[in-house]
C-alpha cells in the first residue's frame, strides 16, 4: 500500500484564462488530518475537486490511493425531497453498504436523530451541513475531504464536528483533508497545515512548527505567509 | 453498476415528480381507453376523438418521458447527487441513465399495454371509433394475421421504439443539466416528430437518414400486422439510436467538470 494517500505533481487547473491552481506539488500522508487554508478563491475547493475527480486537470498528474473517499465539497449533495434517513439509505445503496443498523447511529452522531419525516428541503443550512458530513462518513472511507464543514453550524455543532473528525482519525486512522478560511478553527483539529493563496501553495507546516512560528498569533501568521 | 441502478431507481421513486408523472400517466391511460370505448359504443360523439388522443401514449410518453429524463439526469446534477455516483466511472453513469430511463418507459407504457390486453380480451369492436389512434391499432389487432407472436413482437417493438425516440432527451439533459430544459425540449420535440417526417421527405439524403431513426417507426409500420422484418428492424434501429444518444451523452460528459 502506498504511504501517500494523495500525490499531486505539477497540478495546474485553468478556467479559461484564469489560473485556479498553478504547479501544485504535494503529498498527503496516510493517517493525518490536513488543514487546507486560504482566502476565498485561493484554490482550496479546486484542489479538492481535482482529488475527488469532479474536475479535470489542465496539466500535471494526480494520484489518489484511497479505497473509499467520502466528500463534502461546496454544498452537501442531498436529495431535497427525501428525509435524512432516506438520504442515508440512498447513499448506502450507492456505496454498497447493506447493513442499515448503523443509520440511526450515524444520524445520532451528527445530531439529526430527531428529524423523523421532515424533508431535507425544510432543514436549516446547519442541518444540511450535518447530513452532508454524515453522508461523507458512510461506508467507512479511508480518506475524507470536507470543504468548510462547519459552515452554518452553531458553536455546539462546531465542537461536535471537531470531536467527530478527531475520533475518526484516532480510531480508524482515516486520512482527512479539511478546508477552511479560519486558521483558528483548523488549529484545533488538524495535524498539518497547507496554506494556499492565488492558486499556489505558500507553506506546509505541522502542528508543532505552527505553534512555534505563529507563537499564538494565528491570524498575523497566516497574513504574513500569504504576504498580505 | 447494479448498486448504482438500484440506488437510482430508489431516488426516482422517492421523487414527487416521478410519482406524479407515473400517476398521471396511469390516469391518462385509463381515460384514453374508457373514452375510446365510449366512442366505439356511440356514447360519445366521434368528433371528440381528437381531444381523446391527447391522453394517448404518443403524447403522454413524450411529456412524462421527457420529464422523467429531466429528473433522472437534470436533478442528479442540480442536487449534486452525481458526486456520489462518480466512483462508478463516467461510462457507467451514462449506461445507468439509459437503463433507468428504459425501465421508466416500461413502467409508463404498462397501463397502455394492460388497456390493450383488456380490449382484446373483452372483444370490443373498435372499428367505429374512427380517428382515435387506438382504433387504428385495435383494428389491426382484430385482423392480425401474424398470430399471437406478431402481437407480442409488436408490443416489444413499441417499447423499443419509444425508448429510442425519447432517448434523444438524454444527451440534451447531460448538456444542459437542467430538468426544466429537458422537459420543455422533450415535449416540443415530441410534438414536432411529424414535422420531422415532412422535412425529411424534402431531400433524398434526409429521407434515407430518417429511415434509420426510430421516428420512422410509427403505428402503421410496427402494428401487429406488420412484417416480422419491419418490427425487428424497428427494434434494432431503436437500440442503435438509443446507443448513439448514450455515446453522445458520454462524449459530452467524459471530460466535463462536474459542478
Amino acid at each position: 500500500m502506498a504511504d501517500n494517500m494523495v500525490t499531486l505533481r505539477n497540478v495546474t487547473k485553468k478556467y479559461g484564462k484564469y489560473n485556479a491552481l498553478t504547479n501544485i506539488n504535494i503529498s498527503l500522508e496516510r493517517g493525518k488530518i490536513y488543514g487546507l487554508i486560504g482566502k476565498n478563491g485561493a484554490g482550496k475547493t479546486t484542489m479538492m475537486r481535482i482529488i475527488a475527480g469532479l474536475s479535470f486537470l489542465s496539466g500535471g498528474e494526480a494520484e489518489v490511493n484511497a479505497k473509499k473517499i467520502g466528500t463534502l465539497i461546496e454544498a452537501p449533495s442531498l436529495n431535497m425531497n427525501m428525509t435524512a434517513k432516506q438520504n442515508i439509505k440512498f447513499y448506502r445503496m450507492l456505496t454498497g453498504e447493506e447493513d442499515d443498523t448503523t443509520d440511526e447511529d450515524i444520524l445520532t452522531m451528527v445530531g439529526l436523530e430527531d428529524t423523523g419525516k421532515r424533508k431535507v428541503k425544510d432543514f436549516s443550512l446547519g442541518m444540511r451541513q450535518r447530513l452532508g458530513i454524515a453522508i461523507a462518513l458512510l461506508g467507512k472511507p479511508d480518506f475524507i475531504m470536507l470543504d468548510e464543514p462547519v459552515n452554518g453550524l452553531d458553536p455546539v455543532g462546531v465542537v461536535e464536528i471537531r470531536k467527530m473528525i478527531k475520533k475518526l482519525n484516532e480510531d480508524m486512522g482515516t486520512t482527512i483533508l479539511i478546508s477552511s478560511h479560519n486558521l483558528a478553527e483548523l488549529d484545533k483539529t488538524a495535524t498539518d497545515f497547507i496554506i494556499v493563496d492565488k492558486g499556489n501553495i505558500k507553506k506546509i507546516v505541522n502542528q508543532s512548527q505552527l505553534d512555534k512560528e505563529a507563537a499564538g498569533n494565528l491570524e498575523e501568521y497566516f497574513l504574513s505567509v500569504i504576504g498580505s | 453498476m447494479k448498486r448504482l441502478y438500484k440506488a437510482t431507481m430508489y431516488r426516482m421513486f422517492m421523487s414527487k415528480g416521478v410519482r406524479v408523472s407515473v400517476g398521471l400517466t396511469y390516469l391518462s391511460a385509463a381515460l384514453y381507453y374508457i373514452l375510446s370505448v365510449c366512442i366505439a359504443k356511440g356514447n360519445i360523439d366521434a368528433s371528440n376523438s381528437g381531444s381523446i388522443t391527447a391522453f394517448g401514449d404518443g403524447m403522454i410518453l413524450w411529456l412524462f418521458g421527457a420529464l422523467i429524463v429531466g429528473i433522472l439526469v437534470g436533478t442528479d446534477f442540480e442536487s449534486k447527487t452525481i458526486h456520489g455516483s462518480l466512483r462508478y466511472g463516467r461510462k457507467a453513469i451514462i449506461l445507468n441513465y439509459i437503463l433507468v430511463f428504459a425501465t421508466m418507459i416500461l413502467i409508463l407504457l404498462l397501463p397502455y399495454t394492460i388497456g390493450s390486453v383488456c380490449l382484446i380480451a373483452s372483444n370490443v369492436d373498435m372499428s367505429t371509433a374512427n380517428g382515435t389512434i387506438i382504433s387504428i391499432y385495435m383494428g389491426n389487432v382484430f385482423d392480425y394475421t401474424n398470430g399471437i407472436s406478431g402481437l407480442i413482437l409488436s408490443y416489444i417493438a413499441y417499447i423499443f421504439v419509444y425508448i429510442g425516440q425519447i432517448a434523444i432527451c438524454i444527451p440534451v439533459a447531460v448538456k444542459f443539466k437542467k430538468s426544466i430544459v429537458v422537459t420543455a425540449f422533450g415535449f416540443i420535440f415530441g410534438m414536432f416528430t411529424a414535422l420531422i417526417a415532412t422535412v425529411a421527405k424534402s431531400s433524398e439524403i434526409l429521407e434515407l437518414i430518417y429511415k434509420f431513426t426510430p421516428y420512422d417507426y410509427g403505428i402503421s409500420k410496427i402494428g401487429c400486422n406488420a412484417s416480422i422484418a419491419d418490427m425487428a428492424s424497428g427494434i434494432l434501429v431503436s437500440i442503435v439510436f438509443a446507443g448513439i444518444c448514450g455515446i453522445l451523452a458520454w462524449l459530452m460528459f467524459r471530460r466535463a467538470d462536474v459542478k
